[in-house]
C-alpha cells in the first residue's frame, strides 16, 4: 500500500509540474522554437508522469506477499516528531537552550535510562556546538527569548 | 610533464594551517568511515559547514581529507568487529576479520593503511596524468556533448543504483524537476518558487544532501541501534614484516590500476571496486586456497581498489564537471560553494586551484597513513561513542549546517523535508543517489538542451550528428536497457 501511495504521489508530482508549465509565460528567448523556460519542466513532468504509471501499474501487478511493507519503527517517528519541535524551539527560545533541550531528550529517548551523565553530555555539546559556530566561524545563531 | 605546477599547488597547501586541517579532517573523515552507520558523503555533507569560512584551497583539502579519511577508515571497524564502517569496506571484512581473530589485527590494520595508501597514490598519480588531456578534449565540447555527457552520467547511475530501474528513473526525474525550482537561467523567468522568495535561487544543494543522505539515515539507523554500538576490542599483534609487504606489491598494484579505471566511470565507485579487485586478487594468487580465512592479499586488494577509486572518481569530477558517485556530487556541492566550479574551464582558467586540490589529495593520503600507522590504538578508543549520542549529535549537526548555509531556518525546514523523503524512498526501496545527482546534474541538462535545440533550429538530430554526442547517448541507451535484456535473457525469477 505505502510502495503504491509514494508511487502515487510521484504521479501526482508529475501532473502538478506539467499543469504549472503551462502558467510559465514563454518569452521571447528560443519561444519561436518552444524552448521557453516552460519547455524542460513540461518535458521532464510528461516523462515522470509515463514512468510512475508504469510503476504503480507495476505495483498493482504484484503479489500480495512480495508487497514491501513500510514499518515506521516507533522511535523513528518519537526522533521526527523531536526535529520538528526542535526546529520550531530554535526560533522561539533560541539555539542555545533548544538545543540543549533536544539533545537531552532525544539520548533519553535512545537510552531508556534517567542518567546525569547524559544530561552533563548533552550540556557540553551544545556548548561546543555554540562556541565553535557562534563564536569561531561567527555564525549568528538564532535567539529567541533566550539564547 | 606539469611537475612544476604540482610543486606550486604544494607551496599553495602546505602551510602549517593547511597540514592542521588536513590532519584533522582527515581524522573526522576517518571517524565518520569507521562508524557502521555513516558513510563518506554523510561525512563530507556534515562537516562542509565547517569550513565556509576558510580560504577555498584550505577548505578543499579538508573536504578531500574526510573523503579520503572515510574511505579508509571503513576498514578499521571492518577488521576489528566485522562489520563494515562503509559499504565499501564490506570485502575488508572477508580476510581482515579472520586476523583478527587470529591476533592479528594490527598486521590486518597495518596491511589494509599501506594498501589504502598506495592506491591512492597510484590514482592521484593518474588523475594527474589524465585529468588535463580529458579536460583538454572537453573544452572543445559544445551544448549537444555537455547535454549528452549529463544525461549519460544520470543514465549510468540509475541503471547501477539498487532497486528497480523503473524507480530509479522516477527518482531521478524528480531530481531533475527539483532542479528546476527557482529563476531560468536562461530569460530570469521564476519557476515552480510558490512565491517564496528564498527558493527564487532555487533549493540550496546542502539542505537537500544533508536531509537526502544523513537524517534520512540517522532515522533508519534507530530502528536498529543495537547492532550499531562499538564492541570493545583491542589491536593485538604486529604490523605486517617487509617480506609480507613484498609478497603483495604486485596485488597492491594490480588493484590500484584496476580500482583507478573502475572509479572513473560513473555510477562505479569504491564499493564495486573492492569486490572486483577482491576476486582479481583471489584469481590471480598463488594461494587462493587461504582467501577468507585470513589472507594479506585478500586484504590489500580490496583496500587497494577502494582508495583507488578516490582519485579515479576526481577524474570526470574536475575535468568534466560530472559527479560519478554520491560523495563526488556532495564534493560537488562544497566547489561550488566556495566558487570553483570543476570543469575543463578549471583547467584553463584556475590551474593553480586545479593543481591545489592534486597536492590536497597528496596530503590527505599521507595523513590517513601516518594517523593509521601510529595513531590507530587511540582512534579505536574514540570510536567507542555510544550510538544513542553520536545519532542526536549528527542530527544537531544537520541542524547547524543547513541553517549556516544562509544563516536562515527555512533551510533547516527544507532539510527536514527532504530527511523524510529520503526516509520513506529508502523504506519503499526508491534510490536516493539518483535525485541528488539529477538535481546537480540538471541544470547543467536543460541550459545545454535548450541552447542544442536552438542551435540547431529545434532539430533534435543534432545530438546524433555529433559524434562524440551520439557515441554518449548509444551508451545511454545501451546501458538503461541492459536490465531489461538481463531480465529477458535469465530465467523468469519466482521472486521477482
Amino acid at each position: 500500500m505505502a510502495e503504491k501511495i509514494l508511487t502515487g504521489l510521484f504521479f501526482l508530482f508529475g501532473i502538478v509540474w506539467l499543469t504549472m508549465s503551462y502558467d510559465l509565460a514563454s518569452s521571447n528567448f528560443g519561444g519561436g522554437l518552444g524552448l521557453g523556460p516552460d519547455f524542460f519542466p513540461r518535458l521532464l513532468a510528461i516523462l515522470m508522469i509515463i514512468f510512475s504509471l508504469i510503476q504503480l501499474v507495476r505495483t498493482f501487478r504484484k503479489d500480495k506477499k512480495d508487497e514491501i511493507k513500510l514499518n515506521v519503527h516507533g522511535l523513528s517517528a518519537v526522533i521526527i516528531a523531536s526535529c520538528i519541535a526542535y526546529l520550531f524551539a530554535i526560533g522561539i527560545i533560541g539555539y542555545l537552550v533548544s538545543t540543549f533541550l533536544f539533545l537531552t531528550g532525544v539520548i533519553y529517548v535512545l537510552s531508556r535510562k534517567r542518567s546525569i551523565k547524559d544530561v552533563i553530555i548533552a550540556l557540553g555539546i551544545s556548548l561546543a556546538l555554540y562556541g565553535i559556530f557562534q563564536l569561531v566561524l561567527k555564525v549568528p545563531l538564532p535567539t529567541g527569548f533566550l539564547i | 610533464m606539469e611537475l612544476n605546477l604540482l610543486l606550486e599547488g604544494f607551496q599553495e597547501v602546505l602551510i602549517p594551517l593547511n597540514i592542521l586541517i588536513v590532519f584533522g579532517g582527515t581524522l573526522m573523515g576517518m571517524l565518520f568511515g569507521a562508524m557502521p552507520g555513516i558513510n563518506a558523503s554523510m561525512g563530507v555533507a556534515l562537516l562542509l559547514p565547517l569550513t565556509y569560512g576558510m580560504p577555498p584551497i584550505t577548505a578543499l583539502t579538508m573536504l578531500l581529507g574526510i573523503y579520503c579519511g572515510a574511505i579508509y577508515g571503513g576498514s578499521i571497524t571492518a577488521i576489528l568487529i566485522n562489520t563494515p564502517g562503509t559499504t565499501a569496506a564490506a570485502c575488508t571484512t572477508f580476510d581482515g576479520h579472520p586476523l583478527a581473530a587470529q591476533g592479528k589485527a594490527g598486521k590486518a590494520i597495518g596491511m589494509a593503511t599501506i594498501s589504502s595508501f598506495a592506491g591512492g597514490i597510484i590514482s592521484i598519480i593518474i588523475l594527474i596524468l589524465l585529468a588535463p588531456v580529458l579536460a583538454r578534449v572537453a573544452l572543445k565540447f559544445g551544448p549537444p556533448e555537455y547535454f549528452a555527457l549529463a544525461v549519460f552520467g544520470l543514465s549510468i547511475i540509475t541503471s547501477l543504483s539498487s532497486g528497480t530501474l523503473v524507480k530509479g528513473l522516477i527518482a531521478g526525474f524528480f531530481g531533475l524537476m527539483l532542479g528546476t525550482v527557482g529563476m531560468d537561467m536562461m530569460n530570469g523567468t521564476p519557476r515552480y518558487t510558490f512565491g517564496q522568495v528564498a527558493l527564487l535561487d532555487g533549493f540550496s544543494f546542502i539542505p537537500v544532501l544533508i536531509g537526502l543522505f544523513a537524517v534520512s539515515q540517522i532515522l533508519i539507523n534507530v530502528e536498529k541501534l543495537e547492532s550499531l554500538n562499538m564492541k570493545d576490542s583491542k589491536i593485538l599483534g604486529l604490523l605486517p614484516t617487509l617480506k609480507e609487504l613484498k609478497s603483495v606489491v604486485p596485488t597492491i598494484l594490480r588493484s590500484s590500476l584496476l580500482g583507478s579505471f573502475i572509479g572513473i566511470l560513473p555510477g562505479a565507485g569504491a564499493t564495486i571496486s573492492s569486490f572486483i579487485c577482491y576476486n582479481e586478487a583471489k584469481r590471480w594468487s598463488k594461494t587462493p586456497e587461504k582467501f577468507g580465512k585470513g589472507s594479506l592479499e585478500g586484504v590489500a586488494a580490496p583496500e587497494a581498489g577502494n582508495n583507488a577509486a578516490t582519485g579515479g572518481a576526481m577524474v570526470p569530477l574536475l575535468s568534466l564537471g560530472i559527479p560519478g558517485s554520491e560523495t563526488t556530487a556532495v564534493l560537488l556541492g562544497a566547489f561550488m560553494i566556495q566558487g570553483i566550479s570543476p570543469g575543463p574551464l578549471l583547467f584553463r582558467d584556475n590551474i593553480g586551484v586545479a593543481y591545489g586540490i592534486f597536492a590536497g589529495l597528496i596530503l590527505a593520503n599521507i595523513a590517513f597513513l601516518i594517523i593509521g600507522l601510529f595513531g590507530v590504538k587511540g582512534f579505536v578508543k574514540v570510536l567507542q561513542i555510544p550510538t544513542r549520542i553520536l545519532m542526536p549529535l549528527i542530527l544537531t549537526l544537520a541542524f547547524v549546517g543547513s541553517y549556516s548555509v544562509k544563516n536562515n531556518l527555512i533551510n533547516v525546514g527544507i532539510m527536514l523535508g527532504f530527511g523524510l523523503v529520503g526516509y520513506f524512498m529508502k523504506k519503499l526501496k526508491f534510490p536516493i543517489t539518483p535525485v541528488v545527482l539529477a538535481l546537480i546534474l540538471g541544470p547543467m541538462a536543460e541550459s545545454n538542451l535548450r541552447r542544442a535545440l536552438i542551435m540547431s533550429e529545434g532539430q533534435w538530430s543534432i545530438f546524433m550528428q555529433r559524434p562524440i554526442s551520439l557515441v554518449l547517448l548509444i551508451i545511454t541507451v545501451l546501458s538503461l536497457l541492459y536490465p531489461i535484456i538481463r531480465d529477458m535473457i535469465k530465467k523468469p525469477d519466482p521472486q521477482a
